[in-house]
């Protein structure tokens, strides 16, 4: 025997290993083996290198089908393992249940937000599914030069599209059709849209009486919904007999501008009546108005209806049905050339473009929808914070996990013992976590219904309609969702545990720490920073709304009630409401400042001064004596000189130039509008007040007084005994309009209702927020125990040696509050610099003073305080003795 | 006789090899005898596949030795003739003794036909 050194030349580790991989069990030793022998020989005869190179080329030749291992699992195994996972999954959640119920609550609180959303997604996701054509259906929307995209088309625009082959019909929907319908003594007030005969063949709404191929295409026919008809004609068929109907301007959007005066638009014989469904659809479908009677109307010159204009992209929707195997694109070139030809002459260019039916809702945001709708932008921002929530339910179930990693040890070294491979292992630990997420399913279901609730009652849906209805589909979405949260949540912990090795768990692990403890801990910074960021965001919201809700308007807002004039004379109804006793002063305007509605106009000084642009309202004489609006300079108007006057107020005045109010007075202003000239003069001045919504700013203003655009009468009451006094107001409106009822509200709550949207974004926020702490404060909770259940030990020692209560504490907590330092000084400043960024566009804004910040750090710092305080107490006040004695 | 695959050439070669190694007939040991006998460069993994065929025909029968250090500790497989194996080479060459007999004289020692 030859001596060798000890230390022998190694094959090629990398190919011994994929020797291994591939070659069955039985056959390895032998192969390898003489692969060996061979590599020692060649290393001797031809050095290293050739003897590596050819070890190489040896195991790769092995590669053949009687060599490589069979990879089928063995079958048996999987049956019964299932029952064992099965039974050890239950045991562990019920054994552990606090962090089973940290764990599933935290789960359940983010996913039955995500919940809802889905179910508003799917919603909105459900519109004008029911229509047979919904694919090749388009409506068509307008680019104009200068703004947003509307919804809205030309009304000439089928026409013209009526010429090329790819278009198989097309359809009209138009406003301007809202006023009094009445039969045999019943009136309702009936707001429809004009259709075209095609409307119910293109669509298909389903009709309990009619013919949807005739019903509107004969003038003067309407169909009616089922609701209406039963207002009109109780339980008969209406079809074929006929209501009168009187146009009064109901129904337009933007601010109530109040009903005209009422023309009648004769009878209108009803064709159809479309029956009750629970499917959606993003057209309104109160009643439909054959669009032919517009022609009609024209030429009986009744009610101001015009001929079609290009110009007019605001009151018409468009929608075309495409032949089949049509592509949009082909339909997006024939508007383009529509669109040349109609505005070749003209500067003003719009652009059209064809917009899938299907895509309708959920929205983006357009201007001018049919009706309104939460845009698609607002669920992206809805979903992330949903989903932040979720991250956080997703860190504690992570973080917990590992931290009981320890104890889960042994487990995972005997199963391997026994023969389970890694993969098994880390399937167990997967199916766990997916167990517990279908468990926090039921649970945020449940959660789920009360949210549910809560929203479908926000005053905001009102406009949407929400009604969140639940469908076995839906349900799979949600079984889906949480087995995907299951999956994610679970995969780090189980790669984490199923790496343990049973010569690690015999090594009794002191080595092994419950490592990523980075990773944990920066899973807990960032619980704490999201949760800070929620809680100062939800304090300035609430901050901010609170100043909103007590602005200084300017003018006095008690005890004054807006009457709508519902198109009668402003001097009758004011002579007449005057008679009540209780009534102080009244006066008129023509729409409610706060509102939201705008007008303006642009004026000059000089004949070559540029225009300034100033806000406009019109306003009787004495508005500003009734609404406490201070008069600064000059004096209101007259009744006489009307025509001829205008008032200013401070910010006017400024803007144009004058360096005090008192120089204004009797000074000319130049104003041309529509071709004609006129030059009031300036006869007062009165003091800024607020009048758009809380949120913008305070406009200049001119004020004008024509009697013929009042559409309000402002009623100052004495606040005693309101309800009677609106009794008396009812009996007295009645003198004047027996018609119809009396339509009043009270200013402040005008006022207060443009801010509800405010709230009820509130509202949600405060709900999020409060989810988001709950989540991270129970995950905290459970960090905190199993810390301080580790430790019990070192606790017990250290007692022994003379620390006192106070100092383990300490020692306990000290961990916990770097993080939550860490969290402070990340979260402040997004906290400030997101915040800052969204209030930039509000006028009447709060400050960002520290206050807030303070608040909710004391918040975050109180609470987190609370549960690590209360659990480290627990440890540091053991008797050493029992510390010390369990083992 | 039966009608069995026949031996292979190759196959035959290892068969026989294996006899002449009889005590210790392992997959290296047999890759060296057959280079050293016939001169021909043979890989080890032909070797061994060639040897695992004849075991599955019933050819040999092997089981697992001693291992050594030169082997990196590793076990070896030793493979024994089995009497079917003994059989079929024994068919193989009478079979071949046969044919050879059938040659005639002329065409080992030439001349005209």
């Amino acid at each position: 025997m030859s001596n060798k050194p000890s230390y022998r030349p190694h094959p090629p580790r990398w190919a011994t290993h994929f020797l291994h991989w591939y070659c069955r069990p039985e056959l390895v030793d032998e192969v390898e083996g003489d692969l060996y022998e061979l590599f020692q020989r060649r290393v001797e005869a031809k050095g290293l290198r050739q003897a590596q190179l050819l070890y190489w080329l040896n195991v790769l030749m092995f590669l053949h089908p009687d060599y490589i291992r069979k990879r089928k699992y063995d079958p048996i195994n999987h049956t019964a393992m299932f029952r064992n996972y099965f039974k050890v999954t239950f045991r562990n959640l019920l054994r552990y249940k606090l962090f089973s119920f940290i764990n599933i609550f935290g789960l359940a609180a983010g996913m039955s937000i995500c919940l809802l959303i889905i179910t508003m997604l799917a919603e909105q996701k459900s519109y004008d599914q029911f229509h047979r054509h919904k694919d090749r259906i388009y409506r068509i929307i307008t680019q104009p030069g200068f703004s947003n995209q509307t919804a809205s088309s030309p009304a000439l625009l089928t026409e013209a599209l009526a010429d090329y082959p790819i278009v198989e019909k097309t359809t009209r929907l138009r406003r301007g059709f809202g006023g009094d319908a009445t039969h045999n003594q019943t009136t309702v007030p009936l707001i429809g849209l004009y259709a075209d005969s095609t409307l119910l063949t293109l669509f298909d709404f389903p009709m309990k009486y009619g013919d949807p191929e005739q019903a509107l295409s004969d003038p003067f026919s309407v169909v009616l919904s089922e609701e209406m008809a039963e207002k009109l004609f109780n339980e008969e068929n209406p079809v074929g007999q006929t209501i009168s109907f009187t146009q009064r301007g109901l129904g337009r959007q933007g601010a109530s501008l109040g009903a005209e005066k009422g023309e009648s638009y004769g009878d209108f014989t009803v064709t159809g009546v479309l029956a009750e469904t629970s499917q959606k659809s993003h057209i309104p479908q109160n009643a439909f108005v054959s669009f032919s009677t517009r022609q009609a109307l024209h030429r009986l010159d009744i009610g101001k209806v015009q001929s079609e204009k290009w110009s007019d992209i605001w009151n018409t929707y468009t929608y075309v049905l495409l032949e089949e195997k049509t592509s949009p694109t082909a339909l997006a070139e024939a508007l383009d050339q529509v669109a040349e030809r109609a505005y070749a002459t003209v500067d003003e260019k719009n652009r059209f473009s064809p917009q899938a039916l299907t895509r309708i809702t959920p929205a983006p945001m357009m201007n001018n929808e049919l009706s309104m709708a939460m845009p698609v932008q607002a669920y992206y921002f809805w979903g992330m914070l949903a989903l932040l929530i979720m991250l956080t339910a997703g860190f504690n179930y992570t973080n917990l996990s590992i931290a009981r990693s320890l104890a889960r040890a042994k487990e995972v070294g005997v199963r391997k013992v026994s023969g389970a491979f890694r993969s098994h292992l880390f399937g167990q630990f997967v199916g766990e976590s997916v167990v517990m997420a279908l468990l926090a399913l039921i649970l945020s279901v449940l959660f789920f219904q009360l949210l549910k609730a809560g929203f479908v009652n926000l005053s905001v849906n009102q406009y949407f309609h929400f009604d969140l209805p639940e469908s076995p589909a839906l349900y799979l979405y949600f079984v889906l969702f949480g087995l995907l949260v299951g999956l994610l949540a679970g995969i780090y912990p189980a790669v984490y545990m199923s790496r343990y090795t049973p010569l690690m768990v015999l090594k009794n692990f002191k080595i092994i720490r419950p490592g990523g403890l980075g990773i944990r801990k920066m899973m807990i910074t960032t619980q704490f920073t999201i949760s800070l960021m929620f809680i100062v965001t939800a304090l300035i919201f609430y901050q901010q709304l609170d100043q909103y809700l007590h602005l200084e308007y300017g003018f006095s807002k008690e005890n004054i009630l807006n009457v709508d004039l519902q198109g009668q004379s402003y001097e009758p109804v004011a002579h007449q409401l005057a008679q009540v006793n209780t009534v102080e002063t009244i006066s008129g305007c023509w729409f409610v400042p706060g509102s939201g509605f705008t007008m303006g106009k642009d004026v000059k000084r000089e004949a070559e001064d540029e225009t300034t642009n100033l806000s406009y309202m019109v306003v009787t004489p004495n508005y500003f004596n009734n609404h406490q609006i201070p008069i600064t300079a000059g004096r209101t108007f007259t009744l006489e000189n009307a025509h001829s006057e205008v008032v200013l107020n401070e910010k006017a005045v400024q803007l144009l130039g004058f360096t005090h109010p008192q120089e204004a007075i009797g000074t000319p202003l130049i104003i041309s509008e529509f071709g004609e000239t006129t030059t009031p003069l300036i006869v007062g001045v009165v003091k800024d007040f607020q009048d758009g919504m809380p949120m913008q700013e305070m406009n200049p203003l001119l004020l004008h007084y024509d009697s013929a655009k009042i559409k309000v009468a402002n009623v100052r009451i004495l606040p005693t005994d309101v309800r009677s006094t609106l009794a008396d107001l009812k009996a007295s409106w009645k003198q004047v309009d027996p018609q119809h009822a009396l339509e009043a509200s009270f200013l402040e709550d005008q006022l207060n209702t443009s801010l509800q949207v405010f709230v009820d974004v509130a509202k949600v926020f405060g709900l999020l927020t409060f989810l988001a702490i709950s989540v991270a404060c129970l995950g905290l909770l459970g960090m905190v125990m199993f810390t301080a259940e580790s430790r019990i030990k070192e606790m017990g020692v250290r007692k022994v040696l003379g620390a006192n209560v106070g100092q383990l504490v300490f020692l306990l907590s000290k961990g916990f509050l770097q993080l939550w330092l860490l969290a402070i000084i990340i979260a402040l400043p997004l906290a400030y610099f997101g915040n800052s960024l969204w209030l930039q566009n509000f006028a009447n804004r709060i400050t960002l003073g520290p206050g807030v910040f303070l608040s909710g750090t004391a918040v975050m710092l109180g609470l987190g305080l609370l549960v690590v305080v209360s659990q480290t107490l627990k440890t540091a006040i053991r008797n050493p003795v029992d510390s010390l004695r369990d083992e | 006789m039966n009608q069995r695959n026949h031996l292979g050439e190759f196959e035959e070669i290892v068969l026989l090899t294996v006899g002449i190694l009889y005590d210790d007939a392992y997959g290296l040991a047999i890759t060296d005898e057959i280079e050293q006998r016939t001169y021909r460069k043979v890989t080890i993994s032909s070797v061994h596949k060639t040897l695992m065929r004849l075991e599955q025909k019933g050819y040999l029968h092997s089981q697992m030795g001693g291992a050594t250090e030169e082997r990196g500790g590793r076990k070896k497989r030793l493979f024994t003739i089995t009497n079917s194996g003994k059989e079929a080479l024994r068919e193989a060459k009478q079979m071949r003794n046969a044919l050879w007999q059938a040659v005639p004289r002329i065409v080992w020692e030439g001349g005209d036909i």
